[in-house]
């Protein structure tokens, strides 16, 4: 019997380390995240303001240029809607990362941003796009900060409050 | 020679292309209504005109009217298929692939070009800037121009433009709108760059400087048009500049090109000259004497730097050949 309790108790601390690890990757998940998006947007500024390509190449070229990332999927699946003609740049966009924010670690605020981005994705000049995309990378930017100082405050917890919330379910089940 | 040179019959191939590189950009209610337009309209259609809240209007060969409902034409614009500004928007949009910064410079010269070959023109009202147009906004009207390619149509025109079967007579084409001249020098381009036995001629390096995108119509960086296996093209690069640079870096045999004129042409022209590469080129015009009130073009003419004069006009349908001068003589080798 006992032999049992304790398997079982190794088997929930085994678990709970295992969720607040979990936990604490999530945080790094979100940075880096949030810097392959990033870059990911500068490739597309260099698509669209030097290689001058259509927005449906430029943003099929970005997702394959990073295709490890998850964050690809928003720009694969609006360059496939854009092919289609169904939608305007604006709807596509939206529907592309809407429909796949749940494939990454992003939060609604980040969702927020991206989804500034399509106002006026494709509808100005190159100076309107610059200043458009110029602007996105800068509040992800700081989206990268916070998300920085919240990782090394809270990633560190997590894994202790893991081990530590494991041995005490261990310790009152006895 | 049979007089009417090229014969704009309906064939299938039209209507495929138009289905495929240009009702998708239309809204829905008008491309359905195309598409039920019957054979004999289509071929004839030349324009469709599209302007902000007014009814739809097709041009052809015989004059305007108005689209209907179901593919019929109406003269009566009360029961015309109108479009809304909103519709007009969305169609440009389309028609830049939502990518308006890549057509940007189009947009300013008034006019893009479709998948397909299409030329679509807009008004609208120009944002100027010093003096210069910066962008059209607020789009009124689009003109669109269907881009018929005639496969065949230069066939027996060729012979008067060959001088053996390596070079050819350096040839102006002067044609008012609307009468084949491009249609015309894109079959000659893709005659001379493929190059014809039977014709007696090998084909030859052709450097095309396709500045409206209308000859062989690049999407892409490919050409949706045919013009030729051994035809290097130079697309929506500006005429003068672009014959120096293929010039230089393409080393051809012959440089073809639309619609000079403008100033500095002569200078770029002369260049190709002094290389020895043959041009062949088009002007606007009704005849011979009318372009010599053009100065740059009359310098050309007085320095003989074309052998071959081809005058098309719409007599007899479009690409009608008028005559046909020797530009050093001055004699009329062909008239019809």
């Amino acid at each position: 019997m006992l032999v049992l309790k304790i398997l079982g108790g190794i088997l929930i601390i085994i678990s709970s380390i295992l969720i607040g690890l979990i936990k604490a990757k999530d945080f790094e998940k979100r940075t880096a995240d949030l810097r392959d998006i990033i870059s990911i947007l500068q490739v597309l500024e260099t698509e669209i303001c030097y290689k001058s390509n259509i927005l449906s190449v430029a943003m099929l070229n970005c997702a394959q240029l990073k295709s490890g990332s998850n964050t690809a999927s928003f720009f694969k699946r609006a360059s496939e809607l854009l092919e289609n003609r169904d939608m305007s740049s604006e709807e596509a966009w939206h529907e592309a990362v809407t429909k796949n924010i749940k494939k990454t670690s992003l939060r609604e605020e980040d969702l927020q941003i991206l989804l500034c981005l399509g106002n006026s994705l494709g509808t100005s000049d190159y100076e309107g796009q610059i200043k458009n995309i110029g602007f996105i990378i800068k509040q992800v930017d700081g989206q990268v900060a916070k998300a920085d100082a919240e990782c090394s405050k809270y990633q560190a917890m997590y894994r202790k409050l893991g081990i530590l919330s494991g041995i005490a379910v261990v310790i009152m089940l006895f | 020679m049979s007089s009417k040179v090229f014969d704009l019959s309906f064939d299938e191939q039209l209507s495929i292309k138009i289905e495929r590189t240009l009702l998708p950009f239309l809204p829905k209610y008008i491309s359905s209504s195309i598409r039920k337009l019957p054979g004999l309209r289509i071929k004839k259609l030349e324009e469709i005109r599209l302007r902000a809240q007014s009814p739809v209007m097709l041009s052809t060969g015989d004059g305007q009217a108005f689209l209907g409902n179901d593919g019929n034409i109406i003269f009566n614009s009360d029961e015309a298929l109108y479009i809304t500004t909103d519709d007009i928007n969305k169609t440009l949009e389309m028609m830049c692939e939502f990518s308006v910064y890549a057509f940007g410079e189009d947009i300013k010269n008034g006019f893009i070009t479709l998948k397909g070959g299409h030329r679509v023109g807009i008004s609208g009202r120009a944002v100027s800037d010093g003096g210069n147009v910066k962008t059209i906004k607020d789009i009124s009207s689009l003109n669109i121009r269907i881009s018929k390619e005639v496969l065949g149509c230069a066939n027996k025109l060729i012979k008067f433009i060959v001088k053996d079967s390596k070079s050819i007579y350096n040839t102006l084409l002067i044609s008012p709108p609307k009468c084949g001249k491009t249609t015309m020098l894109r079959d000659i381009t893709r005659l001379l760059g493929d190059g014809n036995k039977e014709l007696g001629f090998d084909s030859m390096k052709v450097s095309l400087i396709d500045e409206r995108s209308e000859i062989a119509a690049c999407y892409k960086g490919v050409p949706q048009n045919h013009v030729g296996i051994s035809t290097d093209v130079l697309d929506g690069c500006p005429k003068q500049e672009g014959m120096l640079m293929m010039l230089r870096s393409m080393s051809p045999e012959v440089i073809v090109t639309d619609e000079i004129g403008s100033t500095g042409d002569y200078e770029a022209i002369q260049n190709i000259y002094n290389a020895g590469v043959s041009l062949v080129t088009t002007a606007h015009g009704y005849n011979i004497s009318q372009l010599k009130s053009r100065k740059e073009v009359l310098r050309l003419i007085e320095d003989h730097f074309f052998d071959r004069f081809i005058v098309l006009d719409n007599s007899k349908g479009p690409g009608t050949v008028k005559e046909i001068v020797d530009g050093c003589t001055m004699e009329v080798i062909y008239k019809c």
